[in-house]
Order: structure tokens, then C-alpha cells, then sequence
């Protein structure tokens, strides 16, 4: 029956989302797509409605407008059955700290309607996968900061969600939990679950998401891979340093020409924004028909901080016009 | 879509969740209460050491002065009394732990699964009048140790627990409804005794309603508390103690309780943030 490729199924399908609390807008408009066994990132500064997307799409916040589909499901008319395929770990680790760390798995295999055998079997598997036997009798008030976070996400995998929301999974954690954690979600989505996780580390998303979206203001400013971002919205610059400084003006006028802009940007050296690849050849065909020696050549690509930085430090109307393009394409692709 | 629907969505579209599942669903819940108890004993301190506090204190702080207005033997008037307000009181504790649940994201994890809500509600209400069925116990325990003695045969003594307990239950009702709508665990207990202190001293609990003024008395006769201590008092001592309407009429503040408390708390769940 189904001849397609699963690896082009699309897992949450997001059109024209709104949710407003009050006279705020905290999701305004949002499409998205994400392919099943894909991880995507949702990038952005606190309050910049990452949390209000994930709650309408895990069926606890009813959407103002617009329709959203986890696994081809409604969220709002088919709830019930979403929460059948969906795993959940909030940005509060949902354990009881009263209960031990067995009980707190156990108890959600139980409310899965799991027979008691099932449960302790799964509940004994999931302790073991992220290294919490030997504390499954402790209470988790007793756990650290990353084990509650173990065990909270140990809890949403009792019933082998399809697609698993994490909402800043590894705030608060320390670098060596934080990689643990990382490698947990590599291992998810290497075994076909779609992850959609929200962060406010670009280094995060850069190091689990093949699709990013930033949002900010409850939009998505820009959408894309880490490195269409880092390229397209940021933008590459291209450094020269002719041998002979005499050789500058020359040099000014043909980044200009091919580049449209230049700038010193050192003694010495000269740069440019490069917007495509093509142009690379250009201005080195236009500076060797000038027989200008070149003594340093390289390009710079931004880091993915100091895209984030620009897009969500823009004001509204700057912001607008940058997004448009990205959003399409990445949109096109997903489809 | 039709693809994706095939391979990725569930069987089972319906959003009807049997009987038996939600009562399994309502089992854990409650199991999850009392290991919650069991590592937290503290949470007990109000169905347990008060009770004991006021049985003590009434009768022989108060008992002097208030015996005359009651006929004679003060313990015998008050401990059915204490029993009532122990009963309302201790519904205090549930919307306390409901509310506070709402603070931990556990809540969060509970309707993101595909339970029946109300579960989470019913399992509180057992786990809640498992608490009062706790203090009843020691209640009577130490009343009987300070001389108090039931006059009546057993059917009757076990009526008179039911009917306190039916008061215990539609409280627990009321007490889950302010637990979802109110926006922390103290401001639960604030809104639930500031509700509860006028009910417990204009009510026969701690004195006879014929000793208030008369505009008091009829607010007092009405009183669900007084109903349930008058009841109690039948069907424990008997006596000069008779029951007439009472015990249909606490009854009945149960049974409305829990039909106008029940939906509002579920709906004040449902839509909870």
C-alpha cells in the first residue's frame, strides 16, 4: 500500500499556527514541516514561543488557529490518539520526586496499559539504557539535576513514542551530561524517532538537528540546515591582501564591482560579503585579468551564534525580509 | 497523508477510554499516592496530630464551660462534632497535593498520555478519603481513651461513619475544584479554611445551635456541618440525640457537592495551562 520512502513521511505537519494569551501573540503563523526519523531544532531566545508549540503539538494547549498533524493525526480532534504516539519531556523534569526512580517509569507503563510483567520488564530496560539501575530504589528527590533529566526522558520512552518532543532538554546541565544527552538523541532518531526539541544553544541545535528554525517575537526568522543558515542569513566574506599595498584601490573597485561592497578590514586587507558561490570565481578571474598580486586569500563563514545574534537582535522590519526566501525553499524541500 | 496516516498513526483513533482501562489508569494513580505518603509521612500531620490536638483540647480546655448549653456529658456531645470537622478539614489535604502536582510539570506528563483525565481526579478522591478514613480511626481512638463511648449498635455506628464520610467526599470535591483553579498549594488551604472556619463555629459542633441568635441559628441549622454532627450524634450516641432529617439532609449537601464540584473540576482541568 504505502510505496513511499518512510524516510519522506512527514511526522508534524504545523499550517498557519496561532495561539494568543490575551492581547500577546505567542505563536503567530507558524508552518512546518518535519520528516519522520529527522531531529528538528527550534531555535530561539526565552519567550520567543518555542514552549507554546510544543505544548499545542503534545495536545496540551489548544491552538487559536491554524491546523497541526503529529503523525498524520489532528491535535485538537484526534488528542487521544496524538498522545498514543508522543513522548514528552517538558523543560521541568515531569518525575515524582517522592517516588523512586523505578516507581516513576513503572507508574507511566501502567497509565500505557501495559500488563505488570510488560512494565517491569520495559521499566528495567529503560534504568539500564541511561544508567540508572543502580538507583532505582532511590528516591528521585535524591537524584541530581542529570539523572531527574535520565529519568524524565527515560519516563516519555516507556511507550516507544514515534515522535518525542524535548523542550530544552539540557538546561541546567553540566557539559559531560549535556553530551550524554546528545548522544541519547542520536540514538533516537538512528532507531526512526522523530525529534523535535527546542533550545536556546545554537551549538545544540547545530549538533542534533538537520533542520533548524529561529524563532522569535513567536515567528520563525529563518529556517534552514546550520550551514544554509550560517551562509545565507549571516553570509560568507571573502578577506584579500594584495602583495603590494599600492594594489588596494584596484582591489576596492573590483569587490565592489563583482561583490557590491568592500570594506578594509585590516591594514592592509581587503573584504566582502560573498552571497554566491559563483561570485568566488568572478573576482578571482577579474583580479587575475588585473595581473594584481595576491598575497592572503580566505573565507569566512559566521558561526551560528552570530547568526542567531543578528537575526533575533534586527528589528521587526529588517528581520522580514531575510526570512521570506529561506522559509520557502526550506518549505519546497520539506514537501 | 493518507501514507503517513498508514504507517505512523495508531490503530485506535477513538478518544473513548474504556472502564476497566481508566479504572487501571485510576489504580496506579493511586498507588503513586500512597508510595508518595509512604516517602512524605509528614503530609499526614493534619489527619493525623490534629485531630488528636482538638479531641484533647475541646474537651477539657472548652468542655467546662460548654457542657451546660449540651446537657451533661460534654465528650459525648463533642466527639461526633470533631469527627465532622475532621472531615471537611482533612479534604483540605487533597487540593493541596493536586495543586501541587500542577507545579512540578507531572501534570504535564499525566495529559500528555493517553489516559482518561478524570482518572487523575478519581485517584486523588480515593487517596483522600483513605486519609479520612485514617482520621476517623485515630479520632476515635483517642476519644475513646478520654472516655467517649458509643451507645448504639454497630449498623448504626458504621451509618454514622458513612454518612460523615459522604460530607468527607463531596469536601474532597470542592477541595479538588479550588486545587485546579487556584494558582498555589498555600492558596488552596487559605481559600479552603477561610470557607471553612465560619461553617465549623457557626455550626452544633462544638455547641448547641439554640444557644446562637436567631438569625444565626437559621444559617446554622442549615449548616452541612452541623447536619453531619447532629447525624453522627444519633447514630453514635443516640439518645437524647435523634436524628430526624439530618442524615438525609448531609446526604443530600454530599451528593450536591459532588454533582456541582465534580465537572467544574474536571473542566477547571481540562483547561488548565
Amino acid at each position: 500500500m504505502n510505496t513511499r520512502n518512510p524516510s519522506e513521511e512527514i511526522a508534524i505537519q504545523v499550517d498557519g499556527l496561532v495561539k494568543r494569551f490575551g492581547e500577546q501573540t505567542a505563536v503567530d503563523h507558524v508552518d512546518l514541516a518535519v520528516t519522520a526519523g529527522s531531529v528538528f531544532g527550534l531555535l530561539g531566545p526565552n519567550g520567543a514561543g518555542k514552549t507554546t508549540i510544543v505544548r499545542m503539538l503534545s495536545t496540551l494547549l489548544r491552538p487559536d488557529g491554524g491546523t497541526a498533524r503529529v503523525a498524520g493525526l489532528d491535535v485538537v480532534k484526534h488528542a487521544q490518539a496524538v498522545r498514543r504516539v508522543i513522548g514528552l519531556t517538558g523543560q521541568f523534569a515531569a518525575v515524582d520526586e517522592a517516588l523512586s526512580g523505578y516507581e516513576n517509569v513503572y507508574m507511566i507503563g501502567r497509565l500505557l496499559d501495559m500488563p505488570r510483567k510488560d512494565a517491569k520488564r520495559r521499566t528495567e530496560e529503560l534504568l539500564a539504557v541511561f544508567g540508572l539501575e543502580q538507583d532505582a530504589k532511590k528516591v528521585a528527590k535524591q537524584y541530581s539535576g542529570g539523572m531527574r533529566r535520565r529519568l524524565d526522558l527515560a519516563a516519555s520512552l516507556v511507550g516507544r513514542p514515534r515522535v518525542l518532543f524535548l523542550d530544552e532538554p539540557t538546561t541546567g546541565l553540566d557539559p559531560a551530561r549535556r553530551n550524554d544527552l546528545w548522544d541519547i538523541v542520536r540514538d533516537l532518531a538512528e532507531s526512526g524517532t522523530t525529534v523535535l526539541l527546542t533550545t536556546q544553544y545554537m551549538e545544540e541545535a547545530e549538533a542534533l538537528a538537520q533542520d533548524i528554525a529561529v524563532m522569535d517575537h513567536g515567528r520563525f526568522i529563518a529556517r534552514g540546515t546550520a550551514d544554509e543558515l550560517k551562509v545565507r542569513i549571516a553570509g560568507r566574506s571573502i578577506r584579500l591582501r594584495p602583495v603590494v599595498a599600492a594594489d588596494l584601490p584596484v582591489l576596492r573597485e573590483v569587490l565592489l564591482d563583482v561583490l557590491g561592497a568592500s570594506d578594509e578590514v585590516a591594514p592592509g586587507t581587503i573584504g566582502g560579503p560573498v552571497a554566491e558561490d559563483a561570485q568566488v570565481a568572478r573576482l578571482l578571474q577579474s583580479i587575475a585579468a588585473r595581473e594584481i598580486a595576491i598575497a592572503d586569500i580566505s573565507t569566512v563563514t559566521a558561526s551560528l551564534d552570530e547568526v542567531f545574534l543578528t537575526l533575533t537582535e534586527k528589528k521587526n522590519g529588517a528581520v522580514a525580509e531575510l526570512p521570506a526566501q529561506p522559509n520557502e525553499t526550506a518549505l519546497e524541500a520539506a514537501r | 497523508m493518507t501514507a503517513v496516516t498508514t504507517t505512523l498513526a495508531p490503530s485506535n483513533l477513538s478518544s473513548h477510554t474504556s472502564v476497566r482501562d481508566t479504572l487501571r489508569h485510576t489504580g496506579a494513580l493511586i498507588r503513586r499516592n500512597l508510595l508518595s505518603t509512604k516517602a512524605t509521612p509528614e503530609e499526614l500531620l493534619d489527619v493525623t496530630f490534629f485531630p488528636i490536638i482538638m479531641t484533647v483540647m475541646f474537651t477539657y480546655v472548652f468542655g467546662g464551660g460548654l457542657k451546660a448549653s449540651t446537657g451533661g456529658n460534654y465528650i459525648e456531645y463533642l466527639i461526633p462534632g470533631i469527627f465532622a470537622q475532621m472531615l471537611s478539614f482533612g479534604a483540605i489535604g487533597v487540593g493541596i497535593k493536586l495543586n501541587s502536582d500542577f507545579d512540578k510539570g507531572l501534570m504535564d506528563r499525566f495529559r500528555s498520555l493517553p489516559i482518561a483525565r478524570v482518572s487523575v481526579l478519581t485517584a486523588h478522591l480515593v487517596s483522600s478519603v483513605l486519609r479520612l478514613l485514617l482520621a476517623s480511626a485515630i479520632t476515635f481512638t483517642v476519644a475513646t481513651c478520654l472516655g467517649f463511648r458509643v451507645h448504639t449498635n454497630v449498623l448504626e455506628f458504621f451509618g454514622g461513619v458513612g454518612v460523615l464520610l459522604s460530607l468527607g467526599f463531596g469536601m474532597s470535591w470542592l477541595s479538588l475544584y479550588v486545587g485546579t483553579i487556584v494558582r498555589s498549594p498555600q492558596a488552596v488551604q487559605g481559600v479552603l479554611q477561610i470557607a471553612l472556619f465560619p461553617l465549623m463555629f457557626c455550626s452544633s459542633i462544638f455547641t448547641s445551635v439554640s444557644t446562637m441568635p436567631g438569625w444565626l441559628q437559621a444559617f446554622a441549622k442549615i449548616n452541612p456541618l452541623t447536619t453531619a454532627a447532629d447525624s453522627a450524634r444519633a447514630l453514635m450516641v443516640g439518645g437524647q440525640f435523634g436524628i430526624g432529617h439530618d442524615g438525609w439532609i448531609t446526604l443530600a449537601w454530599a451528593a450536591g457537592m459532588s454533582l456541582v464540584f465534580a465537572p467544574l473540576a474536571l473542566r477547571a482541568y481540562n483547561r488548565h495551562i
